[in-house]
């Protein structure tokens, strides 16, 4: 589903990624693991198509700026910014017309905002709404367009338990339904017992690539080899 | 288009419905129509030069000194952080969206065109100073809107093609700034020339922004013609340079739509600059200091300890962002307002001493209100130093009073060399003008302390001013009847001074114990 080749972003001098190549399958749930200042938010940015790079992005088979494999992915920001003057439902409304959805997007979008508690808050302004409400309006702003792929980029900050619980049901459904899932984060307790593959990265490259299989073939936690391989530690 | 007119349709929609649920703020938002409607009706039929008929050249040197540093501002941001019309929401749901790139840059631009139109009718406010200092065409006012619509049209256009060209790389960007450097450089230079050989400051400024070297500067040459219109009249030339403009415009637009589809990482910088100075704006902030990442780089370890350390710390601050001790942008424009002020404003030479200090000391409250000491309130350190409060807030504020000591100096000594020729006067205005800031300051301490709940910024703002007019009248006054009793200007200073002086050390006695009363902001 998505296939990142030789991905180079450089800005001025800085090699904010330096030629890294991975791959995410439907039915797959990818995590970009790494300290601050990795890469992992360029990166996630170059595959949403507001960057500039080097290299190949292909989203469901075509390249990533295209607005047919736009059409298939979701995006969820680091920093969720809402229009500050439509509210909770009209986000939704221009979401299924800028992506063309058939009329069952409004059974989805009650499903999704009651799913994430914002149920009663439809008509509430963007500028009413906190930081984890914001973020929540953008996860089911990614949701409602029912993607092949979404590119989640430190998905947890702000949100409540509750909301933090329905995500990572909501990764498990996804990767249910086929859908390929990228998560970029640094904090590794926040994917426990999500991810299926972990591209670990560190000054603009991937230093480390591996599935659960193998990860549970060995003998090291994540956490451990997270840290050996960005930190030189054992 | 249709998911993107949604966008602007029910923001508007909503716009106009929360209006609607706030009865008060609805009544302003009237009142400001009529004040607006009946202004443009005044505008209109308000005589020309009543007031005084400063000359044609005058006017059009006033113009275009304002184009070409509007231009040069215009051109530096441009290279640095490129233009936007967009906000972080647009980032994240329509460029992600399956909408056309160039459907996308021109919603930018309908809401950019919203945008340019209030600025034009901010504009409307300049129309009578303007009709009362010179006398202007049968259609002087409409150009004068046309000229700042057409400015406002073509700034982000021209900005987004200079990032475009000059954000591939660092060297590019630097040579780019160099060139535009030298370029403003050189009409420097020109200016330097033409004062020394002139035999009037004034004219021979004048004379040098009439002369023909800016008709070849593209756009600051049109909008200068198409400005002096406003006083000279309509000329082929007016129509030239609107044609001469609009080709612009078209060929920058044809550059960003047919050269540069993948426009939407160089709209990332300006979006993000854009949103620090909204947020800086609702925090009432300084809104030019957003964004500003030239520091420079100073080696120094803190010799001071307890509430000094924060003094030191200030001293440090200003080291690295100030262009010259405590010299920086607040007070390059408090002296060059006082300088255009000392030229341009009408009335008696012998009262222009009092005005330029009124003036500079009424700019000098906005300054105040956004310097070291509020910013001091929004972190916790000023809060958890382990000292005496009244050593804090001493050492807090000390930075301040000298700055407003150092440009006080400066203002005035400018003045010494144009205007007044008495040291003890020149000495008095320096010492109101410095008292003035700290009243300002120590105003702001008790006002926070007086009405702390009050969480509207405008509301804040107002009521800071409010107090400190209050405070500062008396002082003002008897100066001002000392003036015309005695006839001295002299007695006068030196009453506004020591009043000044009183109200200073009463409010700091009254901030005492602030930092029990007052909330971390």
């Amino acid at each position: 589903m998505l296939v990142v080749k030789d991905l180079t972003k450089r800005y001025d001098q800085v090699l904010a990624v330096d030629n890294i190549s991975f791959e995410v399958k439907s039915g797959e749930i990818g995590v970009l693991l790494g300290p601050n200042g990795a890469g992992k938010s360029t990166t996630i940015k170059s595959i949403a198509g507001l960057l500039k790079f080097d290299g190949t992005i292909l989203i469901n088979g075509e390249p990533n700026k295209s607005l047919n494999s736009k059409k298939v992915f979701g995006y969820v920001p680091e920093t969720a910014a809402v229009y500050e003057y439509l509210t909770v439902w009209e986000h939704m409304e221009f979401i299924a017309r800028a992506y063309r959805l058939d009329e069952s997007w409004m059974e989805n979008a009650e499903n999704l905002l009651t799913r994430f508690d914002m149920g009663d808050k439809k008509q509430m302004l963007g500028k009413e709404l906190s930081k984890g409400m914001q973020q929540k309006v953008s996860i089911c702003c990614a949701l409602l367009i029912n993607p092949k792929m979404v590119l989640f980029d430190e998905p947890m900050v702000g949100l409540d338990p509750k909301a933090i619980k329905e995500l990572k049901d909501t990764f498990l459904e996804l990767r249910e339904k086929g859908c390929a899932v990228l998560i970029s984060t640094h904090i590794i307790d926040s994917i426990e017992g999500v991810w299926d593959r972990v591209l670990v990265m560190n000054k603009g490259k991937i230093v480390l690539s591996r599935t659960r299989k193998e990860l549970e073939n060995g003998s090291e936690s994540l956490e451990k080899i997270f840290f050996a391989v960005t930190e030189g530690a054992v | 288009m249709g998911p993107l007119f949604f966008l602007i349709r029910r923001q508007l929609k909503n716009i106009i419905r929360g209006l609607a649920s706030k009865p008060l703020a609805l009544i302003g938002y009237i009142l400001i129509g009529i004040i607006m409607v009946g202004f443009i009706l005044l505008v209109i039929v308000m005589p020309s030069g009543a007031v005084r008929h400063g000359s044609n050249e005058l006017f059009k040197a006033i113009l275009t000194a304002l184009i070409v540093l509007f231009v040069y501002f215009g051109l530096r941001q441009g290279i640095e952080k490129g233009s936007s019309y967009f906000r972080f929401s647009d980032v994240n749901l329509v460029f992600t969206s399956p909408i056309n790139q160039n459907k996308v840059l021109l919603y930018g631009f309908i809401k950019h065109m919203g945008t340019s139109l209030l600025i034009v009718l901010f504009m409307l406010f300049q129309i009578p100073n303007i009709k009362n200092n010179f006398i202007l065409t049968r259609y002087g006012v409409w150009i004068i809107l046309l000229t700042a619509l057409l400015y406002s049209l073509l700034s982000p256009i021209i900005g987004m093609v200079v990032y475009i060209y000059t954000s591939k790389s660092k060297t590019g960007r630097m040579m780019a700034k160099r060139i535009i450097d030298a370029l403003a450089a050189l009409v420097v230079v020109g200016l330097f020339i033409s004062i020394i050989t002139g035999d009037d400051y004034l004219n021979s400024i004048i004379r040098y922004l009439n002369s023909g070297i800016f008709s070849w500067f593209p756009v600051i040459g049109q909008l200068s013609t198409i400005a002096s219109a406003a006083v000279y009249g309509i000329t082929p030339a007016f129509f030239i340079s609107i044609a001469i403009l609009f080709g612009i415009i078209a060929a920058f637009l044809l550059i960003i739509y047919k050269n540069n589809l993948d426009y939407y990482e160089d709209v990332l910088a300006a979006t993000e600059y854009i949103e620090l100075k909204i947020k800086a704006k609702r925090q009432g902030r300084d809104v030019t200091a957003v964004g500003k990442k030239n520091a420079r780089k100073i080696r120094s370890g803190f010799t001071a300890s307890g509430a000094a350390a924060i003094f030191e710390k200030q001293m440090l601050e200003y080291r690295k962002a100030s262009y010259f001790l405590f010299f920086d942008k607040s007070s390059f424009i408090i002296v060059l307002a006082g300088i255009l002020f000392q030229f341009l404003m009408p009335g008696m030479a012998e009262l222009k001493i009092f005005m330029i200090l009124f003036f500079s000391a009424y700019m000098l409250f906005f300054f105040v209100i956004q310097g070291k000491w509020p910013m001091e309130i929004e972190r916790p350190y000023i809060f958890l130093i382990p000292e005496p409060d009244g050593k804090k807030l001493l050492y807090t504020t000390l930075t301040e009073n000298i700055k407003n000591f150092l440009d006080g100096i400066l203002l005035f000594t400018i003045t010494y060399i144009f205007i007044e020729k008495s040291i003890v006067v020149i000495f008095l205005c320096i010492i109101s003008y410095t008292l003035y800031g700290a009243v300002y300051i120590y105003g702001d301490i008790v006002s926070r302390r007086l009405f702390g709940a009050v969480h509207s910024k405008a509301m804040q703002v107002f009521i800071k001013l409010f107090v400190s007019f209050l405070v500062l009248l008396p002082g003002t006054l008897f100066g001002t009847i000392a003036y015309f009793a005695l006839a001295s200007k002299e007695a006068a200073f030196l009453i506004i001074a020591l009043w000044n002086l009183i109200v200073t050390a009463l409010l700091f006695l009254a901030s005492k114990g602030v930092f029990k009363h007052i909330e971390h902001s």
